[in-house]
């Protein structure tokens, strides 16, 4: 069984209180494991530590139009960053989410290369990347994810995939209805072949998605043909070495003239 | 019997070095190109670091051995490549690797060779020797040029890094595919004059030249002998 969350662009009130809730549960991991006292674990300056945050970006030319989208990892289907990490660092679990083990990073940074969306972030102070884990560790325990439950406007939703998407397709045709604009269930459906489809999916107005990082077809190209690469240079390594191995058979009992 | 140079100390050194170092780069980078296949190698890095950092894995902390151990050969081929290039680039005119004839020609005197086990009509290498000079060039400046865009991530940007990586791959699938070639022809008892001079002498005998390689020996001569490049 899969979960997911959902995300609701219409609904959201633009508090960001999922956001300090994450930071908040983040610190209250590291006390629990031993890493500080609670006034230590605050004390400490660590903005990775809040995995859903706003993002403004400016739109058009200078100076554009300024836009903030709240950021956060889309737990794709396929992981790109669990893919490329050469540590094995990232973990997709069976039921969905993608985690990343903080003891395994060694700070490659090739998570960041391959996300898509930009999200894992490198802490070069702890030289290790850290990115939402939904979590993991309060699903387990039967609790929702932190920042749901800070939700005041029930913008952030969690449940089995097929809740989620539920949920999501009863929001969109209300929206729709109400408001008389196409909206999106943006990663119900594989959004493109390196993300799969998104353990986190969007409710959002399908005219502007593009402009809050929500693109059809999010993929890093020169990343996700590294595959194709490797492919053809074994194959390429294949023919060279079949020569050389036939060049050699060829060889044998053949004198050389000098 | 009269030797004739074929090779100076530094260039043989230059080429010993670049064994070395490219040992250390694939042991190091093939667990990271094929990690399925390749990531038993991290044992190797792991073992003797996991005695100092004993909470690693064998992949985190071999992974991050291999990287340093990349890195440390990179430094190294850093310093010996300018200096080969420096050197070597004041020579240009006399390179022996600049293409001479067609490459048909090229290749019906190489089929003589590695075929029919006669000398070819050759220069001082052969047209399958100058296209592994130009790859190697090539694929060395690919390398060198990626290799540091990863290695100095902080001074550029997420999208250079993802070239970066792709362009090292590709560069990285070229010496794949050439080195096996390369490796095996050295070896060849076709080629054991040409292994002695690379290895032990850096000289040739005079008439090995002669047969095997007369268009180098006429320009030799029509120069009044001595050595080149
Ligand atoms: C010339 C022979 C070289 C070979 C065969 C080689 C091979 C490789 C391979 C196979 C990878 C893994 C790529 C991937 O994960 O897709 C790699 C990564 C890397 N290489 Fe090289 N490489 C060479 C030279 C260099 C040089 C000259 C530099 C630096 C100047 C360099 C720096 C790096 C860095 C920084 C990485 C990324 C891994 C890390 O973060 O440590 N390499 N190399
Ligand atoms: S959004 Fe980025 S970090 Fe999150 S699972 Fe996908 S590739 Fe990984
Ligand atoms: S930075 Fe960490 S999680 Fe990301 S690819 Fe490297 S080892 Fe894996």
């Amino acid at each position: 069984m899969k979960v997911s969350m959902l995300y609701d662009m219409q609904a959201c009130i633009r508090c960001y209180a999922c956001s300090v809730q994450c930071g908040i549960e983040n610190r209250a991991r590291l006390s629990r494991d031993g890493r500080g006292t609670p006034e230590r674990v605050l004390e400490n300056q660590r903005p990775e530590l809040r995995f859903i945050f706003p993002v403004f970006h400016y739109l058009g030319n200078y100076p554009g139009r300024a836009v903030s989208y709240v950021h956060h990892c889309m737990h794709c289907e396929n992981a790109p960053c669990a893919r490329r990490c050469p540590a094995a660092a990232i973990e997709v679990k069976p039921y969905g989410p993608v985690v990343i083990h903080e003891e395994r990073c060694i700070g490659c940074r090739a998570c960041v290369e391959a996300c898509p969306f930009n999200v894992p972030r490198f802490a070069p102070r702890m030289g290790k990347t850290y990115k939402c884990f939904m979590c993991y560790d309060r699903l387990e325990a039967g609790l929702p994810p932190a920042c749901v439950e800070a939700c005041p406007a029930r913008a952030l939703y969690f449940g089995t995939r097929e809740e989620v998407l539920e949920e999501g397709r009863r929001r969109v045709s209300r929206y729709e209805k109400r408001l008389g604009e196409t909206f999106t269930l943006y990663g119900a459906e594989r959004v493109s072949e390196a993300t799969g489809y998104l353990h986190w999916v969007t409710v959002g107005p399908a005219a502007i998605l593009e402009d809050y990082t929500l693109r059809p077809d999010a993929a890093q190209k020169p990343i996700e043909a590294l595959d194709a690469v490797r492919t053809i240079g074994w194959v390429l390594f294949g023919a060279s070495a079949a020569g050389v191995i036939g060049h050699f058979f060829y060889s044998l009992g053949k004198r050389v003239e000098e | 019997m009269r030797e004739i140079q074929a090779f100076n100390r530094f260039q043989r050194s230059m080429h010993l070095h670049y064994i070395h170092f490219m040992v250390i780069f694939f042991l190091t980078g093939l667990p990271q190109v094929a990690p399925h296949h390749f990531r038993w190698l991290l044992y190797f890095f792991w073992v003797p670091f996991a005695w100092f950092s004993p909470q690693t894995t064998y992949l985190s902390g071999g992974m991050k051995v291999a990287m340093v151990l990349h890195r440390l050969a990179a430094v190294g081929l850093l310093i010996y490549a300018p200096l080969f290039a420096l050197r070597e680039l004041k020579n240009m005119g006399r390179w022996q690797i600049w293409p001479e004839g067609g490459p048909g020609a090229g290749i019906a005197e190489l089929i003589k060779h590695y075929l029919s086990f006669q000398p070819g009509r050759f220069g001082k290498y052969n047209f399958g020797q100058k296209c592994l000079a130009w790859l190697t060039i090539v694929a060395t400046g690919i390398m060198i040029v990626s290799g540091c865009i990863l290695m100095f991530k902080d001074a550029f940007s997420p999208s250079a890094w993802r070239w970066a990586r792709f362009f090292h791959d590709v560069g990285f699938f070229i010496f794949l595919v050439i080195l096996p070639i390369h490796i095996y022809m050295a070896l060849h008892p076709l080629n054991r004059k040409g292994f002695r001079a690379m290895f032990e002498t850096g000289t040739l005998p005079e008439d090995y030249v002669k047969t095997h390689h007369p268009l180098w020996w006429e320009k030799i001569k029509s120069r009044g002998g001595g050595s080149m490049s």
